[in-house]
């Protein structure tokens, strides 16, 4: 019985931890190559129960069940809708690459393309990270720019660098950094250059899909409703065990 | 489930600031010359989204024939400049220009132009292409009044916005300063305004999207609420 409990409560933590990943989800259904969390629960491993006592006779009983877990949630780095908006600082990959950005404590890759020019005329993202080149950080100036599908940036006639363009889809594990950006949870993983076609004028949004992620919630909060009732049930189970079954008149 | 509302929260706070940057927006749908903004997300590291900056639209809007003498367009990227009440200036793109009690070329909020051009009272004045503001004596002498100054900026994206269509520079930014620019032959047209550069299908898409955003971060509060009323009512007994 109180095993029954810890199944129960194993449930309302995973329960909890789901809605909490998909209203991150939904929070962010509006935020510009946001890439949404994929969630996955699993059984946790069986025991066997095995009877003991005479050695001749140690015989199987059966497996026992001890709950369930979330598993390491994976982040899906399928690409959102891409979204005309004809601004010139708005640029989107099309196809697997990810921006790459300077951030103080090393590079961390975006699929954010909107951009800002900083006080020394250098390309950055809303969060003001320097947004790197394949020789380094991209000195767009103050002049207008424009960008070639493959990524070249050229202030009139002159290229001023070519964006850096990484493919995380081999990384064994991807961390949230915050601002739009993602790495590798492994710091020595290098991504290697990635293909993909840069397009000026155009954003890329978020990829959560609002009907199946709402869908998920609805199904997390009535597990956990139903976790709730089951911890009761053993609670009285319980209850009743001490103060009926322990009694004697 | 506390995290989760927090989450939620933060959700409907950044989507009621993009619903109320939509709004403005399309309240400026026909104010003349004004530039839409928007607001950029970002997903926060402990969960959440946060507003993370602002950025000013670098399209122009339309140019629109409405034949008013002091009605002035600026064809390229500047600027006119106009001299607050404290003395510091502003900038603006908005040319529906009048003449007001002192014979003043001034904005449509009445602030004077700068460098100050005066319109003497009854007489033909004409806005030639390059800026320059001539009038005729009545035997047909010209005399040049004065000259529309157009000021570029290298990033206007990043000018501070005054309301009512002026600008400020940001304060401490380099590249940021109004540089006169040389008289240009196609400086500015008259009888001629810049339209808003709101794109009406763009901005409704965008309010529906943030609309939604919205409720669905409210309906996930409301309902973490629900379920932790239910939880206590459970504990109960």
């Amino acid at each position: 019985m109180i095993r029954g409990l810890y199944t129960a409560i194993s449930q309302l933590d995973a329960q909890l931890r789901r809605q909490e990943l998909l209203a991150h989800n939904l929070a962010n259904i509006g935020t510009p190559g946001f890439k949404q969390t994929l969630l996955a629960q699993a059984e946790r491993a069986r025991l066997g129960l095995w009877r003991l006592g005479d050695p001749a006779l140690i015989l199987p009983v059966g497996p026992l069940g001890t709950g369930t877990a979330l598993e390491p949630a994976a982040i899906d780095l399928n690409p959102g809708p891409l979204v005309e908006t004809g601004e010139p600082l708005d640029l989107a990959v099309d196809g697997p690459g990810f921006f790459v950005v300077q951030r103080p404590d090393g590079p961390a890759y975006t699929r954010d393309g909107t951009f800002f020019v900083d006080a020394e005329g250098f390309l950055t993202t809303a969060a003001g990270d320097r947004v790197l080149g394949e020789d380094g950080p991209i000195r767009v100036g103050n002049s207008d720019f424009s960008v070639a599908s493959d990524g070249t940036i050229f202030v009139g006639e002159a290229a001023v660098g070519r964006l850096r363009l990484a493919d995380l889809s081999g990384a064994p594990g991807l961390i949230r950094v915050g601002d739009n950006l993602l790495r590798p949870a492994d710091p020595a993983f290098q991504p290697p250059q990635a293909g993909g076609e840069v397009r000026q004028g155009v954003i890329e949004e978020s990829n959560v899909n609002l009907t199946e992620t709402v869908a998920q919630l609805l199904v997390a909060m009535r597990a956990y409703q139903a976790a709730q009732r089951l911890v009761l049930l053993a609670d009285s189970t319980l209850d009743r065990a001490i103060q009926q079954l322990g009694r004697w008149d | 489930m506390l995290p989760v509302m927090t989450t939620a929260l933060s959700g409907a706070l950044a989507y009621q600031a993009t619903l109320d940057e939509v709004a403005h927006n399309l309240a400026n749908l026909s104010t003349p010359a004004f530039r839409p903004t928007r607001l950029a997300l970002a997903e926060a590291a402990e969960g959440g989204v946060i507003p993370a900056a602002r950025r000013l639209s670098a399209r122009p809007g339309p140019l629109a024939e409405t034949g008013a003498p002091f009605d002035m367009a600026l064809p390229g990227p500047g600027f006119f400049r106009v001299r607050l009440p404290d003395g510091n200036y502003a900038y603006t793109r908005r040319g529906d220009f009048r003449v007001d009690g002192t014979g003043r070329l001034v904005t449509h909020g009445g602030l004077p132009l700068d460098p100050e051009i005066r319109i003497p009272p009854d007489r033909r004045v004409e806005v030639r292409p390059d800026g320059t503001v001539v009038t005729f004596g009545p035997d047909g002498a010209e005399a040049v009044l004065g000259r529309l100054e157009v000021f570029t900026f290298d990033r206007p994206e990043n000018l501070v916005p005054l309301g009512g269509g002026l600008f400020r520079e940001p304060a401490g930014e380099t590249g940021l300063t109004g540089l006169a620019g040389p008289a240009q032959p196609q400086a500015v047209v008259t009888g001629y305004l810049e339209m808003s550069a709101v794109d009406l299908t763009g901005e409704f898409a965008r309010l529906i999207q943030a609309q939604r955003a919205y409720v669905l971060n409210l309906n996930i509060i409301r309902d973490q609420d629900r379920l932790l009323g239910e939880a206590i009512e459970l504990a109960r007994g």
